[in-house]
């Protein structure tokens, strides 16, 4: 019995010694030195005492004099400027809008619960055209007023990651199962268009992209002239409703606040519920008030605030509503 | 660590910043929009500093970088500042906005951007001889952003404009410090490059070894 015991620990030790062998060899080839080994060496080492020499001079070396030079020529740049308070609350609500629209078009299955929006205002943003069906899950959704940039643009035709049976050039409809009778039809730009296409005919989005530019050169005439041929040629885009607001801002500029209140007024008339009433109700307001109308101004803050009693303009509307009205 | 706080308009309670930030990524939609006002300031700075406070699309670019924050709120962890959160992503958006523009300089007929140019020289002129030096070097250094690699673009703007510690700039991106701290030194050397071969840089230069 003890002999064979110890044949069998025999046995096993050659086995063992056996397998180490095996192993050794698979591996053997893998750490054994190869052309170009010394001259990595040195790279490797080299790379390691640069690395070193940064970080000690880095924790060593006097206050950053270049740095603070810098900083201190833009430090002009970033100081507060009046009207700050409002644009921020503008940028708040349109990035709320924005991402909320984004997450209801890329996830039909779960929306996050951190957006925790009512399902009425849900309801409103898809009525609204902003989800139109489709939408392009890698493309940047921006708020309604966004200027589309050629980037963005091109992003937008591509194919969408979960694409619905639309057709390019059918006309607006509006998505199925949703509020009924959207103002603002949802636009069935989804499906990629092909280049050729695109050539033939500028769509909404290159008008409106057109359009901004030239606002933003101060072009006003011809910015008017590009919202004025988006929203006849185009009348049920998302980018019409955009432009009527838009329209709005350049005729102020233009010291024409009558027609500025038009194009507001025809905004609110063809947009319902879209996202930018509260902004558009808003305008209203400061024009009214900047022509002396304050009884309407008074009356349009007080339907901002009916219609919307959360809005991030309360408190700019209580202080208005609050000013004593003059008598003439 | 000092905490900023803001009202927020749906309670009287003073709240940090951070504890929104908790009760935005709990669902609390009113806290998200808070988030954003408190952070509107930080978000209008940085952009201003980048591409420039007279820049016709300060707001737009603004309001991109606050819908990528929305987008990005629900991964930020607290490693970091949430200003230096918001830092990076705007600096990003407007560092890619810059990208775009000289895109769109290029390839659109229609655009003159000399027309930009031309006002804002005309602006500096009326500024004053000081100012309007000071406008070059911010010119002169912005235009280097738009032709360095992106990661040293990202290091001269968090590191030189905004102001950001290399070991902030690596918590806040996720990089390592020595990574970080290469590209400062990348971004260095190319920002002497540059101040040398310009002579109002170089006047920024005097007197520093």
């Amino acid at each position: 019995m003890t002999t064979g015991n110890a044949n069998n620990d025999d046995q096993l030790a050659r086995e063992q010694d056996a397998l180490a062998g095996e192993i050794d060899a698979l591996f053997a080839r893998e750490g054994s030195p190869q052309a170009g080994d010394e001259a990595l060496a040195l790279r490797l080492a080299n790379r390691a005492v640069a690395a070193s020499m940064t970080d000690t001079l880095v924790r060593t070396e006097a206050p950053d004099e270049l740095r603070e030079q810098v900083m201190t020529a833009f430090e002009a740049e970033a100081s507060p400027r009046a009207g700050d308070d409002a644009l921020a609350r503008r940028m708040a609500t349109a990035a709320l809008a924005a991402a909320s629209a984004s997450a209801r078009s890329t996830s039909a299955r779960r929306l996050p619960r951190w957006l925790g929006l009512p399902p009425v205002l849900m309801v409103l943003l898809v009525s609204s055209g902003v989800l139109a069906a489709g939408a392009v899950a890698t493309a940047v959704i921006q708020p309604e007023w966004w200027p589309m940039s050629p980037t963005k643009r091109a992003a937008r035709s591509k194919p969408t990651r979960a694409p619905r049976p639309v057709a390019a050039p059918a006309p607006a409809t509006a998505p199925p199962a949703l509020a009924p009778a959207p103002v603002e039809a949802a636009e069935v730009e989804e499906a990629p268009v092909p280049e050729p296409a695109r050539r033939r005919a500028p769509g909404a989005p290159e008008l409106f992209e057109r359009a901004n530019q030239l606002r933003r050169r101060g072009e006003l005439a011809g910015a008017a002239r590009a919202y004025e041929s988006l929203v006849r040629s185009h009348p049920r885009s998302r980018e019409a409703a955009l432009a009527r607001v838009s329209l709005a801002d350049v005729r102020e500029a233009q010291g024409r606040p009558a027609a500025a209140l038009g194009h507001l007024d025809s905004y609110l008339r063809h947009s319902g519920d879209g996202t930018l009433v509260e902004d558009a109700l808003r305008r209203k307001a400061r024009v009214l008030q900047s022509m002396g109308k304050t009884r309407l101004a008074r009356e349009t803050w007080r339907d901002l605030v009916t219609r919307f009693p959360r809005t991030v303009y309360r408190a700019e509307a209580e202080a208005e509503l609050a000013k004593p009205t003059r008598r003439r | 660590m000092t905490r900023s706080h803001s009202r927020s308009p749906s309670s009287p309670v003073l709240r940090s910043v951070e504890d929104l930030v908790a009760a935005a990524q709990r669902g609390e939609a009113d806290a998200v929009r808070d988030v954003l006002v408190a952070m509107a300031p930080t978000i209008l700075a940085t952009v201003r500093r980048i591409v420039g406070s007279r820049h016709p699309d300060v707001e737009d670019i603004a309001q991109d970088a606050a819908i990528h924050l929305v987008r990005a709120l629900p991964a930020y962890r607290g490693e970091c500042s949430i200003r230096h959160f918001v830092c990076r992503i705007t600096t990003n958006r407007a560092l890619a906005a810059r990208r775009h523009e000289s895109y769109r300089e290029e390839w659109t007929p229609a655009a003159d951007p000399q027309v930009l140019e031309g006002s804002a020289a005309d602006e500096e002129r009326a500024e004053g001889d000081e100012a309007a030096i000071a406008s070059q070097r911010r010119r002169a250094i912005r235009a280097l952003l738009d032709e360095l690699p992106e990661p040293q673009a990202e290091a001269v703007a968090l590191y030189f404009i905004v102001g950001l510690t290399a070991e902030e700039i690596a918590v806040a991106s996720g990089a390592g410090v020595p990574a970080v701290r290469g590209r400062i030194r990348l971004a260095r050397e190319a920002l002497r490059a540059r101040i040398e071969g310009n002579d109002v840089l170089r006047d920024m230069l005097r007197g520093t070894a």
